[in-house]
């Protein structure tokens, strides 16, 4: 079933393919019963200092707040510590397996964030047979008092098992199509508390697209039944081709 | 060529390969076809080539007494160079290791100790000094010279040694030169661990060279002002204005008000419903790479609505940093507000120290800012 044909083009031969604009809110964090679907764990669980938790403030918005420290006790058989993150639950089906999101319709991942200037990292895992494996991509806050949407598109993202970044080019595609969690980390080696607040995430899709590839190669996608789409919507509202 | 014999019947031969021997052997002929055709043996066979300080076949084993005799010598070599903490005493002391003997024993004691010692000379940031400490190991002795060492690799703790040397360069965000490629080349070889690393440490720090968008200066300034200001621009956008209301050093105390306001929040201000209160609420942190900067703000009340989103709390309409008595400098701030834009003056303010998001701002949190 051909749903994404996924074309390599040079640069002369460049083409922009106009996609309506699309966006789908995964979670909405204004209820103790999503922020229930985060859990929290740090470093505290393997020894070290940090603390965090994850929890509804009163303006009914989700906070990710805690202390992180690099301090490493006497009888600890670590060099680096310090890191505090949180993770989706994988919601199961019943009688067994996992029930995995699908996104190769977008293009990026949105978070309405109030941070604290820190840098997080977002942390997607897919269903793999390396269970270390996790796309990651950088997400830097603007601190003070206002809110700010956050766009990472996935192409941002690269391939890390383990916490070492991979040398193999990563195509994420095949794993947006099967994503199993999603979570954020803080682990920038600076002793302090912090706070993220999170207002909702979503993924989206913008109205025209070019995807960079991971050694920046020149590559897009097409969807062919939003092509197919796109053909009906265009004629509908702007004519027939003429010419 | 030095032949030991170690075992009646047994020879070890140090500082050559077999090729050689074969040409040594067969040049007493004096036939020149034959010396020619070793030569060119000699030539095909080696494929690199033998260095002046390479080192014997057989390594010497260490009793217990001659390794902690190094580790004092080596420790002494460095405890020299500690008293005068400079670039050049660092640079002599290693010097002075590789000087002492030719096969370099004990070298990488040597190296983690200088390693540990690199912050204290406060060379983390000297890419030479990471050279300089990488050029001890001997050269030409960790390479692979067959598949067999590929396959069935020998694990060289001098391996572990470089790639700690090189996480630490990682983490100082330094990226490795031309001279570190062409000391790991020789050291270890060229699909080598150690020089995989500087190859990824060079690679991924190029990608990500411009991915902060919120990138301070560098050097990071120290002055309190100065990163205020940062942080002030930061919050409030870059048409704000910032004013020093009061800044004066007593006691080597500082003691500071800096604000910032744009010009759409003073015009907000001129019209502003007077029968609402104003809210000064904080402090709040915001974070500069590793310095947390506490910030106050003045807000609206919740209920004066913007425009046609619904707002749940009120317009920012200043923001403020201080050093000093907090409420005597936030009044301060009030009264310097209420001078500018006469509008103010019969307005309530409503001051919320210590809101449920802020973090209270103590002594203690100001003193770690000064010594940052």
């Amino acid at each position: 079933m051909l749903r994404n044909l996924v074309g390599y083009i040079s640069k002369r031969a460049e083409a922009r393919v106009i996609v309506p604009q699309d966006e789908k809110i995964i979670w909405k964090f204004n209820s103790d019963k999503v922020v229930k679907e985060f859990y929290c764990f740090t470093d505290a669980d393997l020894g070290g200092n940090s603390d965090g938790k994850f929890t509804l403030n009163s303006q009914n918005k989700a906070l990710f707040s805690g202390t992180l420290s690099t301090k490493i006790k006497p009888g600890m058989q670590l060099k680096y510590t310090g890191f505090c993150s949180l993770r989706s639950i994988v919601p199961r089906r019943f009688p067994r397996g996992e029930i995995l999101q699908d996104w190769s319709n977008f293009d990026a991942i949105e978070f309405r964030v109030r941070g604290d200037g820190r840098a997080y990292l977002v942390n997607l895992h897919h269903q793999t047979f390396r269970p270390d494996d996790l796309f990651q991509a950088f997400m830097f806050t603007r601190g003070g008092p206002d809110w700010e949407s956050v766009r990472i598109p996935f192409s941002n993202f690269f391939l890390a098992n383990s916490g070492y970044m991979q040398d193999k080019d990563a195509d994420i595609s095949y794993a947006i199509a099967r994503i199993r969690t999603i979570g954020l980390l803080l682990a920038d080696r600076v002793d302090g508390p912090f706070q993220l607040e999170i207002d909702n995430i979503k993924v989206v899709r913008s109205a025209m697209h070019i995807t960079r590839g991971y050694h920046q190669n020149l590559t897009y996608k097409v969807n062919m039944d939003h092509y197919r789409k796109t053909e009906k919507y265009m004629k509908k509202n702007y004519g027939p081709v003429s010419g | 060529m030095q032949v030991h014999k170690i075992r009646a019947g047994y020879i070890r031969i140090t500082n050559t390969s077999v090729t050689k021997i074969i040409t040594a052997v067969l040049s007493n002929w004096n036939h020149t076809w034959t010396f020619s055709r070793c030569n060119r043996l000699h030539h095909g066979l080696l494929r690199r080539p033998t260095m002046i300080a390479s080192a014997p076949i057989i390594v010497k084993r260490f009793k217990s007494n001659d390794k902690i005799k190094n580790l004092i010598t080596v420790g002494a070599i460095l405890e020299e160079a500690l008293q005068t903490k400079q670039k050049d005493s660092f640079h002599q002391a290693i010097d002075k290791f590789n000087a002492r003997d030719r096969q370099r024993r004990g070298h990488v004691d040597f190296i983690y100790s200088a390693l540990s010692l690199i912050d204290k000379f406060e060379l983390e940031q000297d890419i030479e000094t990471y050279n300089k400490l990488l050029d001890v190991f001997p050269k030409d002795r960790f390479v692979n010279r067959s598949w067999l060492d590929v396959v069935w690799p020998k694990p060289h703790p001098q391996i572990d040694c470089a790639l700690d040397v090189l996480t630490k360069m990682e983490e100082e965000g330094i990226l490795p030169n031309e001279d570190t490629y062409r000391i790991l080349y020789d050291v270890f070889g060229r699909k080598s661990f150690p020089l995989q690393k500087a190859q990824r440490i060079e690679y991924w720090f190029t990608r990500f060279k411009d991915i902060n968008p919120y990138k301070l200066p560098s050097p990071v300034p120290t002055d309190p002002i100065e990163l205020g200001s940062i942080a002030l621009q930061r919050i409030a956008g870059s048409d704000g204005v910032i004013t020093i209301y009061e800044h004066d050093k007593k006691n080597g105390e500082d003691k500071f008000l800096l604000a910032i306001q744009s010009p759409n929040q003073k015009q907000f201000l001129t019209n502003y419903d007077t029968s609402k209160p104003l809210l000064v609420e904080g402090p709040f942190r915001v974070w500069l790479s590793k310095y947390p900067q506490y910030y106050y703000v003045l807000r609206a009340h919740a209920s004066v609505q913007i425009g046609e989103e619904k707002n749940e709390e009120g317009l920012v309409v200043g923001t403020c940093m201080l050093r000093g008595n907090n409420m005597s400098m936030l009044n301060l701030w009030i009264d310097r507000l209420r001078k500018e834009i006469s509008q103010l003056s019969n307005v309530e303010i409503i001051f919320d120290i210590n809101h449920s998001q802020s973090v209270p701002i103590t002594a203690e949190d100001n003193a770690i800012e000064i010594e940052r």
